[in-house]
Parts: structure tokens; C-alpha cells; sequence
């Protein structure tokens, strides 16, 4: 839907016959004009590989390498996520990580092979620059251990998107 | 005589086999195994495309007044749905699982407000639904940015919002109301308010977790839509029975674009 911009007419006439558009007390009197409605969203929807609803790193040891996440399966070209912009503006998508965690290297691709040139950390990093409306990105991702602690470490995965 | 007869007849005829033929192509067929996803969906007004055209257009200016009719339809949502249809429900991708995502209809509204003092009050609505092609339910809280002359009640500011997939479930899409109170004399000037969507309270998505599990679901259809995609039953009991009446706390992936943003210039 196309952005749609009404412009205001001032006129007092006009402002009384918008039935539902103003309010009115005779003790205090004030008038609400709507100016213009932008009629589309930014929405999108974020898929997770088999049944994930979160990103999940199991290394077999505490120095596995390549590690990709549960149900991620980058020969069988299955990224762990897919991000679909759905709205009708183009997105720029980035992502980071809340804290970098100093045994763990996470890297990411579009592409379903693996790049050490794109980490994930808690800087920003971009996903795509600019994300076509029905576009959908695929994002792969690969951990590197050394010395890894034992348990379960969570940290807190965070996708951006700004109107591109 | 007998040959106006042989005419009719064969005009009749000819009549019922057209009659057959625009039956079969233009009523949709519903087969044993195929999914309806717009059961819960009230009927689509027959003035639809004039009342969107209007509201829009800018010609129908308060979205509180519009019902349910309208705005349950997908088609409500534009560009937006038109551009998820293919994706996500034309040829479906099982092996995925749309877990999170959300948007919200208008984008942006704006408003002039006349000898509008402290106390004066108005309200204003908007359509917040779950992503598209999303299997989950995801609870929100909304919130409004600090503001130091209007206050801001959002309605409901706590919600679940109900699956898209691979049915559209009662509760996709929800008609939010925001009341916009003076909280004192406003001076004249251009105001922005923004209106966003964060993971709801730690207590909420309990409770909501327990109610969610406690749903009836015909996974039956959709094992065996996934299994006309995949080809694999196995895999897609697995899948089916793995994601059924799953909440999720929304929010947790955020657009950086607002849910909505209200310009208010004040004269």
C-alpha cells in the first residue's frame, strides 16, 4: 500500500463535518484533525530451523570447532534462521550478541558456508544492508570453543532492522 | 413443432453443461486433506475494498469505529499480506518454524489538536497482529515512550496474539486503543510519541504458557500438509507434535522502526 498523506484543511467547517474525528465540551472545547494515516507497517517474521525457538550451540568437547547450532544443517542448505521482511519498506538488518563471551567465537553468513570474517559479538554487524519488501534472508552461524566452561551459558541474541 | 422441442432440449442442455463447467472452476474446492486457514475469519464484507479504500485514503479518519469484519480480514493489512501469501502459505516451508515477528497497521499517524488543555483527552486505535506465517503464540506488553505532557493508556497493554499457521486462530490481529491525555496545559508545538512492543511480564507468560497447553489442536491436518510438502511422516509427527501450543514471549527480536508513531502538533 502506497503511503497515502491527506493534507490537513483548516477550515472550520470542514474540521465539525469530520464526525468522529474531533472532540467537543462545551467546558473546554478542543478540536482533534487527523493530518495523515501512513497506512503500512514494518512487519517481518523470523523462522527458526525444525523446532528451535531459541539458537543452541552443543559442542561435543570444550575445543569443538564449527559447531553450528541444533537443526541447523549448512550441507543440506537449512539455515538456523531465516528473517522474511514482510512489510512494505525495505529493512536493513543487523544483529549482536548482549555480552561477548571470551570462549566462544560465533560467526554468521547469508550464504551456507563459513566466513571468520563475520563475527557475532556486542558489536553490531550487519545481516543485509537493504532487505526488498517479501525478501527473505537466510542466516547461517558456526561457534568456535576453547576451553569452554562446563553448564549452560545464555546470552541474549538480538536482531535489528531500520527502514533501509 | 419437433424440431423447436430438439432446440430447446439441446439449448437446455447445453445450458446445464455451462452451468457445470462454471461450478467447477469458479467454486474452490476443500479436499479431505486440505487445510481451510481462514475458518475463524468472519465473512469479508461485500464493501470492503470501499471501506479500505477510505480508511486508507484518509477519508475515514477514526479506526475505532471500524469492526471486526474488516479488520480480522487479512486483506486489511495490504501489501503486507500480499506479500506474505506466497511465502508462507502458498507453498509452505515446514522445515521452518516461524516462532516470532509481529507488525502493526497504520505505521504512523498524525494529528492537530486545538485548545487542547490540561485534562482533555482522546482516543485513537490501531491493528497489531501476529507476523505472518508465525506457529505461536506470542505475548507482548506495549508501551508509549516517556512524555512529559501526555499521558498514554494503552488497551490492552498486555496481550497474547494467536497463531497465522497454518491456520489464522481468533486472536491473529487485535484492535488497540490508545487514550492520549493533557497532563497539563500543552504548550503549541510539534510533539512525537511513539508507540513500541516489548516481552511481557515474567508472571504473564507463565500463566499464558499453562493456558496455551491447555488448547485443543487438530495437529492431524496439519501432519498432513507437512507431509505434502516433505514427504516424510516421520519427520513431520516430529515437527507437528514438537511445535503445538507453544508460547513464546514476543518482542525478543525488535524492528527498530517503532509499532506506531503518533505526530501531535498542538495549536
Amino acid at each position: 500500500m502506497n503511503r497515502k498523506i491527506l493534507v490537513i484543511l483548516t477550515g472550520l467547517m470542514f474540521m465539525f463535518g469530520m464526525a468522529g474525528v474531533y472532540a467537543y465540551d462545551s467546558s473546554s472545547p478542543y478540536t482533534v484533525t487527523m493530518n495523515f494515516i501512513v497506512g503500512e507497517d514494518t512487519s517481518f517474521t523470523v523462522a527458526l530451523a525444525g523446532i528451535e525457538t531459541t539458537i543452541d550451540f552443543n559442542p561435543a568437547t570444550a575445543n569443538s570447532k564449527e559447531v553450528e547450532p541444533d537443526s541447523q544443517d549448512d550441507g543440506g542448505s537449512t539455515p538456523i534462521e531465516t528473517i522474511t521482511n514482510t512489510g512494505n519498506v525495505n529493512l536493513a538488518l543487523t544483529h549482536e550478541l548482549n555480552v561477548t563471551t571470551d570462549f566462544v567465537d560465533v560467526s554468521y553468513n547469508t550464504a551456507n558456508t563459513v566466513d571468520w570474517t563475520k563475527i557475532l559479538n556486542s558489536t553490531t554487524s550487519s545481516i543485509n544492508a537493504s532487505v526488498p519488501s517479501s525478501e527473505t534472508v537466510d542466516v547461517y552461524m558456526w561457534a568456535n570453543f576453547t576451553a569452554a566452561d562446563s553448564g549452560t551459558t545464555a546470552v541474549l541474541y538480538q536482531i535489528n532492522s531500520t527502514t533501509a | 413443432m419437433k424440431n423447436k422441442i430438439k432446440v430447446m432440449i439441446f439449448v437446455f442442455i447445453i445450458g446445464i453443461m455451462i452451468a457445470l463447467i462454471g461450478y467447477i472452476i469458479l467454486i474452490p474446492k476443500t479436499t479431505a486433506n486440505e487445510i481451510n486457514r481462514f475458518e475463524t475469519i468472519p465473512e469479508k464484507p461485500n464493501d470492503f475494498d470501499a471501506y479500505t479504500r477510505e480508511i486508507w485514503g484518509g477519508g475515514l479518519t477514526d479506526l475505532c469505529e471500524i469492526s471486526e469484519e474488516y479488520w480480522m480480514q487479512p486483506e486489511f493489512y495490504g501489501s503486507t499480506w500480499e506479500n506474505a501469501k506466497q511465502q508462507f502459505y502458498t507453498q509452505p516451508d515446514y522445515s521452518m518454524w516461524g516462532v516470532y515477528g509481529q507488525g502493526n497497521m497504520p505505521r504512523e499517524i498524525s494529528y492537530t489538536l486545538t485548545g487542547f488543555k490540561k485534562g482533555n483527552e482522546f482516543e485513537l486505535c490501531t491493528f497489531f497482529h501476529n507476523g505472518f506465517g508465525v506457529w505461536t503464540y506470542q505475548g507482548f506488553k506495549l508501551i508509549a515512550n516517556e512524555n512529559e505532557y501526555f499521558d498514554i493508556k494503552i488497551t490492552p497493554n498486555e496481550l497474547t496474539m494467536s497463531p497465522t499457521f497454518p491456520v489464522f486462530e481468533n486472536g491473529w490481529t487485535q484492535k488497540i486503543t490508545i487514550k492520549i491525555t493533557a497532563k497539563k496545559d500543552i504548550p503549541e508545538g510539534s510533539y512525537n510519541l511513539i508507540i513500541n512492543s516489548i516481552s511481557p511480564s515474567f508472571d504473564y507468560s507463565k500463566e499464558e504458557t499453562k493456558r496455551v497447553l491447555q488448547m485443543t489442536v487438530d495437529k492431524d491436518k496439519y501432519k498432513e500438509e507437512c507431509y505434502s510438502f516433505l514427504n516424510n511422516f516421520e519427520r513431520c509427527d516430529w515437527l507437528i507434535n514438537h511445535r503445538e501450543k507453544k508460547y513464546v514471549a514476543g518482542g525478543t527480536y525488535q524492528s527498530s522502526e517503532p509499532l506506531l508513531k503518533l505526530g501531535i502538533t498542538i495549536k
